[in-house]
């Protein structure tokens, strides 16, 4: 076995240009189907987690109702799934909300809004509009009667940090109640349901708003340190959870819309990759069956020569798979590589983006993303399209196997 | 002529060579035009999506009326912008818009209601083609409504329900009405998902005591016309209107474009790298393997030039030849998937209906000829140059180290 | 908007202010906000009114007929114009309900248009139903006593207390000196530039009681624009059980 791949490597090397060749279709292909599968995967990710942070988390835990009457009325007792969750592995935070819809006043007007109340230390790090705070401040612990909101809604109701607003809703039991507000700081977020209709405040004065009692909360957002943990946190935590009481829900159902596009656009995106790795895989049938073609006359010499023809086969198939293994495991490194780069440093488009106002930012379904394209690169994605090559490397280099001891040694001898 | 008939019969001397490079050609060619052609399909879509629905290619509004929304900043003699419309070949739809309140037994909703013409707005957009259930309007007052499916769910309202609409007319009046629900719209927008609901003009003039008013007017060409063109159009012809084209209107739209646009580039550039690999890759090996026989030519007196130019007709001939089979092949498939559309549900195992969320799953190609030439230039491009490179090494060759060469 | 709603929606509901005359001694700055509150527990109340609303937009006049009990409760019918004849409202405690004759329906005003126009007047539904105490959301001080464009009045400035959810910035109450009862109040908002007035003048005497029997809104920042209640007929201690305050009698 070893002779024969010494010789497969040698006869590789005697035509170092061809070899050359091959071996770049192989590792550019390979490397740019990694490439385009890591920055479909990256863009994915960046979408659903930028709409995931500005919605509760990965997992929401709710009142089995609230989802088709989000009413204050189907709250639950947090206290003990926020412990549960929290203890839990892969959780990164877990953010207790109330939220509900409210009238916000100042002299200037009213407009109706959605109210998130919230945690702010829970937030900071884990929802996108503490950084998103253009004026001011985030909310702070501490903060009883803080407000934070939109940049749009400031404007309507002539809004900044340090003037009041007057919150009016009807409490769970139907009773009309207002709180003072005191605002500290304006977002933007680019999101126009956000920036016009969306007021944070600390989750005290939701609860006291809206009539519930100490710990109780709409609904438990858990973010997760690695998306990819979801499951398993899921049915860790649907085992913690009275289901009479509580529904464990992803992402995918509280933002249907978002996790749909997702889904889709991943699909055309699967699709084209298809049509990439159906040009590699030409590409590389070509260049082999040319330098088969090519070789037809050095076959010849070998037969003639009395070399058994299972040993030809024997060394084209053991070129075959060290040109695939070679060729693979550069396009492997140098897919990994790009990916890795992209990933880390990221490709900036705001460039693109229209400075006019209002258009600070990209959303997709109501959520903003960022402009900052950046690959994700798993070993399952490199694992995966690295076999898919060699496979199709070597599947193509059988009929060289196979071709070369069917030459017509007499004639190829007699040509030239 | 005669150059090209050698270079047509050199081709064939080596008929199984030529054919591997012509697949190749062909193949790329057809690859890249099938997918430009499907990713301008989906940039179309999406500028549809926005334009189509219910923002238009352009819209006039009286100054200030974006800001305030206030029933009383009417547009002033709205005929004439209709007018306008029709004098620039565009459809055009008028609206009015109001603020009130729909009540179906305890639940209520706060909503912005809009008086619009029903044959109109087919005209300029799609809205009646996004109904999840029931009928458009019927085109006559007669106390119909169609609410977005967000409104309808919190109302509980179904095709069939009866609503309470109470709003403050024009006049200061508590303008009252029942509507019949006909209709359930979904997939435009959130904000029109969650609080919008369309009546017929004339039942909204009657609500609203709006006698006539119009508050927007859409315009649309179908695409004939370039929304920039048409808003500067209906700016002339409309002086003192506030006429904004859907760019100006939806500017997160026009960041969301720009950025897929700069994607599709990425992509494109990839499906470049990945077809001009297999041209050049092939054509290389195939011209490198030449060079005992080019040595042999050059070794019976041609000259290198002669050489080059030889190998460069042959490379171009093959070339034009195999990228008009692969562009009449991509053509093909790129037309298909333009008439048929290629259905994505089908592709992956996952459910594309997420939670009652319904998305357009009809991939369509939109063939331009931008599509077609450019795949063509890259592949002529590369054939070209990855016949010269090894023919000008070998024509430099010493024509008997060429003949050795293996 | 509360201090509005204390002292108008007891104007609204009962149609009056209280008679006791209050010379003298004791002229606090609570007293005069006690006045309008406290004095109408319990009472209750019926008169006709006219509504005039100018507005940039529109003018419009109506007749209203209101009924009132206590703090809580109060109902008021449109007699004219004629298209919206029979149009009533009900409040009890912080719920308002409209009852439209024309679609022969019943429609409660969510708290998220609790702030839109009340019948397209100066008034919004806020107005009618935020009941509270002044003297529980502000913190009050006599700014001026004496004589004043010719008459004895007194002047309290409130200032909202910190927490207190209120939108404006400072509420001006000037009161007459003889009865403390108000003639003036003017809302300004956080910043200190006016928002809107309320004038209250041709006091009449109604069993026994002095009353002002017209009042006049005027926002800030629109000019010409007003609404004006006047009253043409009113009366106390009317009986009236709590069953005339319910959704079927507003449906009469």
């Amino acid at each position: 076995m070893n002779a024969v791949l010494k010789l497969a490597w040698r006869s590789l090397w005697r035509n170092r240009r061809r070899t050359l060749i091959t071996l770049t279709s192989i590792a550019l292909g390979l490397a740019l189907t990694i490439f385009m599968a890591s920055l479909g995967a990256g863009v994915y990710r960046q979408a659903s987690e930028g709409a995931v942070r500005m919605q509760a988390g990965h997992l929401v835990v709710e009142h089995p109702e609230f989802r088709h009457d989000p009413s204050p009325a189907h709250a639950l007792a947090a206290t003990e799934v926020v412990a549960a969750a929290r203890g839990l592995p892969g959780v990164e935070t877990v953010r207790p909300l109330v939220v509900g819809q409210a009238v916000v006043a100042t002299a200037a007007g009213s407009v109706g809004v959605g109210v998130m109340g919230v945690e702010p230390e829970a937030e900071i790090g884990a929802s996108p509009f503490p950084e998103r705070v253009v004026l001011g401040r985030y909310l702070e612990e501490g903060d009883v009667r803080g407000a934070v909101v939109g940049t749009a809604l400031a404007r309507r109701l002539k809004l900044e940090p340090g003037k009041k607003a007057v919150l009016t809703t009807t409490d769970a039991r139907g009773e009309m109640t207002s709180e003072l507000l005191k605002v500290v700081g304006v977002f933007q977020t680019g999101s126009e349901e956000s920036d016009v209709f969306l007021v944070q405040v600390p989750i005290g004065l939701a609860r006291r708003a809206w009539g519930l009692p100490e710990g109780a909360a709409s609904q438990v957002g858990v973010i997760l340190g690695d998306p990819d943990d979801l499951p398993g946190v899921a049915a860790a935590l649907s085992g913690r959870v009275d289901p009479g009481v509580a529904a464990v829900r992803t992402w995918r159902e509280a933002i249907p819309k978002v996790a749909a596009w997702i889904e889709l656009d991943t699909r055309a995106n699967r699709l084209l990759r298809v049509f990439v790795i159906f040009l590699v895989g030409s590409t590389i049938l070509n260049t082999i069956l040319m330098s088969v073609l090519e070789r037809g006359r050095e076959f010849a010499v070998c037969l003639a020569l009395g070399t058994p023809p299972r040993m030809l086969r024997a060394q084209v198939l053991a070129e075959t798979l060290l040109l695939a293994a070679l060729g693979t495991m550069a396009g492997a490194a140098l897919g990994a590589a790009v990916s890795g780069w992209v990933q880390a440093h990221g490709i900036d488009l705001s460039l693109f983006l229209s400075r006019e106002e209002g258009a600070s930012g990209v959303t997709v379904g109501g959520f903003m993303i960022s402009p900052v394209l950046r690959c994700w690169l798993t070993p399952e994605q490199v694992g995966a399209h690295t076999l898919l090559v060699f496979g199709l490397t070597v599947g193509i280099g059988l009929y060289p196997t196979w071709r070369s001891t069917a030459v017509p040694v007499a004639d190829l001898l007699r040509t030239r | 002529m005669l150059t090209l008939i050698h270079a047509w019969r050199n081709l064939w001397r080596n008929g199984r060579r030529t054919a591997i490079n012509a697949s190749a050609i062909a193949v790329s060619t057809a690859v890249l035009i099938f997918t430009f052609a499907l990713l301008d399909g989906s940039m179309r879509a999406m500028e549809r999506n926005a334009t189509e629905l219910a923002v238009g290619e352009a819209q006039v509004h009286a100054p200030g009326w974006l800001a305030e929304r206030s029933i009383y900043q009417a547009i002033e003699a709205p005929e004439r912008v209709l007018e306008a419309a029709a004098g620039l070949g565009a459809a055009a739809a008028a609206r009015s818009m109001g603020f009130g309140l729909l009540s179906s037994g305890p639940r209520s909703a706060g909503v912005q209601i809009w008086g619009v013409d029903p044959g109109a707005e087919g005209r300029v957009g799609q809205l009646p083609q996004h109904l999840a259930r029931g009928e458009w309007l019927p085109g006559e007052a007669a106390g119909r409504v169609v609410l977005g499916a967000g409104l309808a769910r919190t109302l509980g309202a179904e095709p069939g329900a009866e609503l309470v609409a109470v709003v403050q007319a024009a006049d200061g009046s508590m303008g009252n009405v029942v509507l019949r629900v006909v209709g359930v719209l979904e997939g435009i927008s959130e904000g029109m998902d969650r609080s919008v609901a369309l009546v017929d003009r004339r039942d909204f003039d009657a609500l609203f005591v709006a006698e006539g008013r119009v508050h927007e007017v859409v315009l649309s060409s179908q695409g004939k016309v370039e929304a920039g063109a048409l808003a500067a159009a209906a700016r002339e012809a409309a002086p003192g209107l506030d006429v904004r084209s859907w760019r100006e209107l939806l500017p997160v739209m026009v960041n969301m474009l720009n950025i897929w646009t700069v994607a599709r580039w990425m992509i494109s550039l990839i499906f470049v790298v990945a077809a001009g690999l297999g041209v050049l890759n092939t054509m290389l090996m195939a011209t490198f393997e030449r060079t005992p026989e080019l040595g042999l030519v050059r070794a019976l007196g041609a000259t290198p030039g002669r050489v080059v130019l030889d190998v460069a007709t042959e490379a171009l001939l093959l070339g034009a030849f195999s990228a008009g089979i692969g562009a009449a092949l991509g053509v093909g498939v790129a037309t298909w998937a333009q008439v048929h559309g290629i259905d994505l549900s089908g592709l992956g195992a996952g459910n594309l209906s997420i939670a009652g969320v319904t998305l357009e799953t009809t991939w369509r190609a939109h063939l331009t000829p931008g599509a077609v030439v450019q795949p063509v230039i890259v592949t002529l491009g590369v054939t070209l140059l990855a016949a010269l490179y090894p023919a000008v090494r070998a024509s430099r060759l010493d024509p008997v180290q060429a003949l050795g060469h293996v | 908007m509360r201090p509005l709603a204390a002292l108008l929606f007891v104007l609204l509901a009962s149609g009056l202010l209280p008679g006791p005359s209050w010379a003298g001694e004791g002229r606090s700055a609570r007293e005069v906000l006690d006045r309008a509150d406290d004095l109408f527990r319990g009472r209750s109340s019926h008169g006709r009114l006219t509504m005039k609303v100018k507005t940039a937009n529109y003018a419009r006049e109506m007749t209203l007929e209101a009924w009132s009990k206590g703090k809580d409760l109060s109902l008021v019918r449109i007699l004219a114009p004629q298209k919206e004849k029979g149009t009533a409202t009900l409040r009890s405690a912080e719920n308002v309900w409209n009852w439209l004759p024309n679609v022969q329906r019943v429609v409660k005003v969510p708290s998220s248009l609790m702030g839109g126009s009340w019948m397209g007047s100066h008034f919004t539904h806020d107005d009618l139903v935020k009941q509270s105490r002044m003297a529980d959301d502000f913190t009050y001080e006599t700014t001026f006593e004496g004589a004043r464009g010719g008459r004895d009045v007194v002047e309290v400035t409130l200032k909202p207390k910190p927490d207190a959810a209120v939108v404006w910035g400072k509420v001006v109450v000037v009161a007459r000196g003889s009865d403390l009862l108000p003639v003036e109040i003017v809302y300004h908002d956080e910043d200190g530039a006016l928002a809107r007035t309320m004038v209250f003048s041709d006091f009449k005497d109604v069993g026994g009681r002095a009353v002002p029997v017209r009042w006049t809104v005027t926002p800030a920042g629109a000019p010409g624009e007003s609404t004006e209640i006047v009253y043409h007929s009113l009366e106390f201690d009317v009986s009236l059980d709590d069953g005339f305050f319910s959704l079927q009698n507003l449906q009469r």
